[in-house]
């Protein structure tokens, strides 16, 4: 308990942490409620209104079909913080299963779960999530899966070191001599000391996702229209570039505040974290 | 019929990788034979890398050892490393530290299992009031005191010292090694106490072995026999004012002969091509060298 | 104190704090010291005292959060008054530094020639050839005559102890007047402390310098040291010649630390009890007095001045007791090659 109170003390002493926390708390509030705060439905076309600038009935205006951006914009951040926050919670929970598994049992266990994440991490990442999504069709749920299956080794292997060294720290030893079980070792030793570095880890690749996400829709591969998601948005709005350049700034203003946000609350807590180790 | 009973036990490893042509097998422990009574202590001394370590985690049951067997014949055994920090879990509270061992071996009540800890805690030295703090609000000392209250949770018949107070200072030494020798008389405990300070050891240990090299070079059934001490290596270690240091490679594993050779003074041919066994020189007294039993 | 024209270090009344989240840390409180030429000081003291934060202090070599004030001289000049470029080369060229890892206080990376070159030829300009003949004399001062092929070698292919007097030879190739050794012997091992204790005695019987050495270990000091300084909680409570110090310790922590070493007996070992003070807001008054078996009403508002006792030694006590049983320690301290039970 005095650790998370530290902790959070800590972060409110960091200004842009701050921000970002606010920023991303403000994209949730606004994902949560989408419903309640939107003035129109973010997929009625109305042709007679395309285009138009903001204005107090639609505050951000319409783009070309006439649809209110403003209303896009929240609905388009509940699929991309959701769909991001899943492949997050996919991500760490397959990486920490295996790397806890590989990186304390050891042996054989170890051996296959990490050749088998040399193979996939031997690709590029974008070029794998590529390939896979080629070879299912677009769409977000292939989406999300090639995602996960791109990036699980690299978790894995992070979270196998950090259960490594701390499988051979005293405090296991002792309760190894004990007689204290190898679960138990698990749940009360290894998982409590890693939990800081995997809440970073779960920050940053919340940012990854999302950029990622809207960069596979805007490229035709992920979502499709006409859902409301800020790359398709972004992707929607490339041919007025020139006579309505706002059209593309707000979704790009928002991919890239959320992106930022999360990657700054990350290194933050990594400071943090750092800090404790120190103590 | 002794407490513990180690019979040529044999651990190595390997280092570096199959791929350079540097991979090597260490010997860690070479064909170790001891045995202890009840309630005695077992002083271990030898340099760092002589195998001290490695042999107190294979009697731990931490690792297994390549040959030979471990016979233990008490309920029950536990550690205190050197790192006293590293040994204590950073998230836990010193009362759930303290009881761990307490809480897997026997479901009890919370109520009694507190009280069982705060009577541990007093024992070695500190109050009740300490139960509810976390390791980094203590000193080098009084984090020792707690990983010796987690290892006599459960009055072990057998307490293994790896180093315990070697990183501690002279005053706070003295205490933790005071506790220790009070722990020792109050209780049935045998210790195994590995240091490579001979002064400490002298304090707690009945009997001494030395280590060189994964072997046990000389073995002292009484501590009083030090004085008789036959092994270059022994008097190295009790009188290092005395001769003059040599600087060799360690001894290779895949050589034959004494590991000692190499520094010894007395060396003679023999020595390089034959390696002496442990001979009992006279009574309750064994050393392993060409020189000395002859 | 006198002002004596042979005084090669000295540290004037410094007093660092160190300012932190949970509040001020009094690390150093108002220490003097001084070394003469030739002399050896030996600095005793618990694991946290200010020990090595004074030296560093001392030296300017502090960090930038530090509140520091007192003077230090080397050499009868100021350091604190020199520009940052003064102060390397004057630190670099007449102080030595040896430092408690050897293990850590190389490169890995690069041989131990190249380490001879790079202290070499960041003070002045000298050929290879130079650099190895005056690598070769320094080994050969340290006790590794013969081992010229170590020159080639890289740090993790020498042993502890090779490297500990590799780095005693690195220490003194600019013959520096000073020499520092923070905890030279206490990353190694018995054997090994022993050879390097034989090491700074040689270097100190066959040179003029002047050696300022931090350990925890009495004993230790006491074998090589002319004077002995002990430190507790950031205060100099004992100071003075070490056959007076040893034979005739004044300060209760002093006789404490004297009579808590282990010597291979099994004669119960005297402790002092509980542990050393959090310096976090210390507050007034002698720092020991909850830990003292002769404490009294006086100490808690004492103000730590050192008094001079006669012959040169100083103790900052509120109640000196002189009666110390001097037999005790030594008869305590016999050597373990007459064991008997």
């Amino acid at each position: 308990m005095t650790d998370l109170k530290f902790s959070f003390t800590e972060l409110m002493q960091r200004k842009p942490a701050l921000v970002s926390l606010v920023i991303i708390l403000i994209l949730v509030l606004g994902a949560v409620c989408a419903p309640l705060l939107a003035p129109h439905d973010p997929e009625y076309v109305e042709l007679g209104r395309a285009l138009l600038r903001p204005q107090t009935d639609y505050p951000l205006g319409t783009d070309h079909l006439g649809r209110c951006v403003f209303s896009r914009l929240l609905y388009g951040s509940r699929v991309s913080l959701g769909a991001s926050s899943l492949v997050m919670i996919c991500n760490i929970s397959i990486s920490l299963v295996i790397g806890i598994l590989a990186g304390y049992k050891g042996g054989w266990i170890d051996e296959i779960f990490m050749r088998l994440g040399d193979i996939f991490l031997a690709f590029p990442n974008l070029v794998l999530t590529l390939v896979i999504v080629g070879m299912m069709g677009p769409g977000l749920q292939n989406i999300l899966i090639a995602m996960v299956i791109a990036q699980w080794a690299w978790y894995a292997r992070i979270i196998r070191g950090m259960v490594l060294s701390l499988r051979e720290s005293n405090f296991v030893l002792a309760a190894r001599v004990s007689g204290v079980p190898s679960f138990h070792i698990l749940l009360h030793h290894i998982l409590p000391n890693i939990s800081s570095q995997v809440l970073i880890l779960a920050t940053l690749n919340v940012g990854w996702a999302i950029l990622h996400i809207s960069g596979f829709s805007f490229l035709g591969l992920g979502i499709q229209p006409p859902t409301p998601e800020w790359g398709v948005m972004l992707k929607d709005s490339r041919s007025y570039f020139w006579s309505d350049p706002l059209l593309m700034l707000f979704p790009g203003l928002m991919i890239s505040s959320a992106v930022v946000s999360f990657n700054l609350l990350g290194d933050a807590l990594k400071e943090i974290a750092g800090m404790k180790g120190n103590l | 019929m002794g407490l513990l009973e180690i019979q040529s036990i044999f651990k190595s490893y390997k280092t570096g990788s199959v791929l350079t042509r540097y991979r090597r097998i260490v010997k860690a422990v070479d064909g170790v034979t001891l045995s202890l009574g009840k309630s005695r202590c077992l002083g271990l001394v030898g340099e760092s890398g002589c195998g001290k370590s490695t042999l107190a985690r294979l009697v731990l049951g931490l690792e297994k050892p390549d040959r030979g067997e471990i016979v233990f014949r008490g309920n029950s055994m536990h550690v205190v490393f050197q790192d006293y920090y590293n040994s204590l879990n950073p998230k836990m509270n010193i009362l759930n530290i303290v009881s761990e061992p307490i809480r897997y071996h026997s479901p009890l009540p919370a109520s009694i299992v507190k009280s069982k800890t705060i009577e541990l805690l007093e024992t070695v030295g500190l109050s009740a009031r300490d139960a509810e703090k976390y390791p980094h609000q203590f000193s080098g000392g009084q984090l020792q005191r707690i990983n010796i209250a987690r290892a006599i949770s459960l009055d072990p018949s057998l307490l293994v010292l790896d180093e315990a107070v070697s990183s501690l200072d002279m005053p706070i030494r003295a205490q933790i090694l005071n506790l220790l020798a009070d722990l020792k008389s109050h209780s049935q405990m045998a210790l195994i106490f590995i240091s490579h300070d001979l002064d400490s050891v002298g304090y707690l240990a009945d009997s001494i072995a030395v280590m060189y090299l994964g072997r046990i070079i000389e073995y002292f059934a009484d501590i009083s026999l030090v004085g008789n001490a036959q092994h270059p290596y022994t008097n190295k270690l009790l009188h290092p004012e005395l001769g003059d240091f040599k600087f060799e490679q360690a001894h290779d594993a895949s050589s034959k002969g004494c590991g000692y050779a190499n520094q010894c003074e007395w060396a003679k041919a023999i020595c390089y091509t034959k390696s002496p066994y442990l001979q009992t020189s006279s009574y309750g007294h064994m050393v392993a060298c060409h020189e000395g039993v002859c | 104190m006198d002002r004596n024209s042979d005084t090669i270090f000295k540290i004037e009344n410094l007093f660092v704090k160190i300012p932190t989240r949970q509040g001020t840390v009094h690390a150093v409180n108002g220490i003097t010291l001084s070394i003469e030429k030739g002399q050896t000081l030996g600095l005793v003291g618990e694991s946290g005292c200010g020990k090595t934060v004074s030296c560093l202090t001392a030296l300017g070599l502090q960090k930038k959060h530090f509140r520091v004030k007192g003077k230090t001289c080397l050499n009868h000049r100021e350091i604190h008054m020199l520009t940052p470029s003064e102060k390397r080369r004057v630190l670099g060229k007449q102080v030595g530094f040896i430092m408690q890892n050897p293990m850590q206080a190389f490169n890995p990376l690069i041989t131990i020639e190249e380490h001879f070159r790079e202290t070499i030829r960041s003070h002045k300009k000298a050929s290879l050839s130079e650099v190895r003949k005056s690598a070769n004399d320094l080994l050969q001062k340290v006790g590794l005559a013969g081992y010229e092929k170590i020159l080639h070698q890289y740090p993790i292919q020498l042993s502890g102890g090779m490297l500990q007097r590799v780095m005693i030879a690195l220490a003194l190739i600019l013959k520096p007047r000073l020499l520092i050794a923070d905890e030279p012997t206490t990353a190694l091992d018995t054997t090994l402390q022993s050879q390097i204790v034989k090491l700074f005695k040689k270097l100190k019987k066959n040179s003029d310098i002047s050696i300022l050495l931090i350990s925890h270990d009495v004993d230790m000091i006491a074998s090589i040291a002319d004077k002995i300084s002990v430190m507790y909680a950031g205060y100099i409570v004992e100071q003075g010649p070490t056959e007076e110090v040893i034979s005739r310790p004044l300060h209760p922590y002093t006789k404490g630390l004297l009579l808590s070493r282990p010597r291979f007996s099994k004669e119960r070992l005297h402790t002092i009890p509980g542990h050393p003070p959090s310096l976090l807001n210390l507050a007034d008054g002698c720092p020991f007095y909850q830990r003292c078996f002769s404490s009294g009403p006086l100490c808690p508002s004492f103000s730590m001045d050192l008094q001079h006792c006669g012959n040169g030694h100083f103790v900052s006590c509120a109640y000196i007791d002189k009666s110390f049983d001097k037999h005790k320690v030594q008869e305590h301290g016999s050597p373990r090659d007459t064991v008997n039970f």
